[in-house]
């Protein structure tokens, strides 16, 4: 099933710490199809070949911005991600996972929060089924 | 004295809270108060340390980023609501609206002038948001909290 990832950030943890890890929180849309970690930044979303994706990037406080710049599957281009948007989320990413894959994906997120780079070094992953 | 606003994020699956019907499971709250020992984060049974005074902010959205979604009510446990001025805002732009309040002051330190129905004891305060979605209103039932705490330089002691 096509499905959502949000990616939430403690923006003024995130900067005063220097780093995601710890103050950042993903969840998805999925959970009834197998995706663990919900609200975690360990997410592992369960997807079909085949199903889209799309991530959004949120701050905890509203009124800063925070976009995701890109991303690495290291172990495989399980998914092309191109850059899309809407009236709410803003900027969004979405791709659809492609065929031959199968198995657990880890992959790295790499975010600007406010005008600052930080990469998320603990792994989200997609679970292809 | 300068206290940061609290910022509590409550984002929804709803297309899980109405095949569901329930929001149990669905609903993953975080907030910006984590290095004051909140509890719960990423769950449905946030605790959020808060402190007299302070404003506090619930925002509501869709994981799905489409489906229109508000809070509709806080419900607070046994009608103990320990805010003021609970409302809802607006936002600019296409940020669904929020809900926000204030901490009531310190039961424990009476300013003259405050009456006792703007105090508030420390502790826990149970509530559950109601919520608009797809025309259709649901209410939590997990029973996220603030636990309310003295900040320490307002000891009695001083």
């Amino acid at each position: 099933m096509d499905t959502n990832i949000a990616v939430i950030v403690d923006i003024a943890a995130a900067l005063a710490a220097g780093e995601l890890r710890g103050n950042i929180y993903l969840v998805d849309g999925n959970k009834s199809a197998g995706s663990k970690g919900e609200g975690t930044e360990g997410l592992q979303t369960a997807i079909n070949v085949g199903d889209t994706i799309t991530w959004s990037a949120w701050g905890l406080q509203v009124e800063t911005k925070v976009r995701i710049e890109s991303f690495s599957f290291p172990a495989g281009e399980v998914i092309d991600v191109v850059r899309g948007g809407n009236a709410i989320a803003g900027y969004t990413w979405s791709g659809k996972v492609k065929k031959g894959f199968s198995g657990v994906y880890q992959y790295n997120l790499n975010l600007r929060v406010e005008s600052r780079k930080m990469s998320l070094t603990t792994l989200p992953s997609l679970n292809v089924q | 004295m300068n206290i940061p606003q609290i910022n509590i994020m409550a984002m929804i699956d709803v297309i899980g809270s109405l095949s569901d019907n329930k929001l149990r499971g669905n609903i993953f709250m975080m907030d910006n108060s984590r290095s004051h020992d909140t509890t719960g984060q990423g769950t449905g049974v946030l605790s959020t340390v808060v402190q007299f005074g302070q404003v506090i902010n619930w925002h509501i959205l869709p994981i799905d980023v489409q489906t229109e979604v508000r809070v509709n009510k806080i419900i607070w446990q046994d009608d103990v609501n320990p805010c003021l001025k609970v409302q809802e805002y607006g936002l600019p732009g296409s940020m669904p609206p929020y809900y926000a309040g204030i901490v009531k002051l310190d039961a424990a330190n009476p300013i003259p002038g405050v009456p006792d129905s703007e105090m508030v004891k420390t502790g826990i305060y149970h509530y559950n948001l109601e919520v608009i979605m797809s025309g259709k209103t649901m209410t939590m039932t997990t029973n996220p909290s603030l636990n309310i705490r003295a900040p320490k330089w307002n000891s009695r002691e001083r």
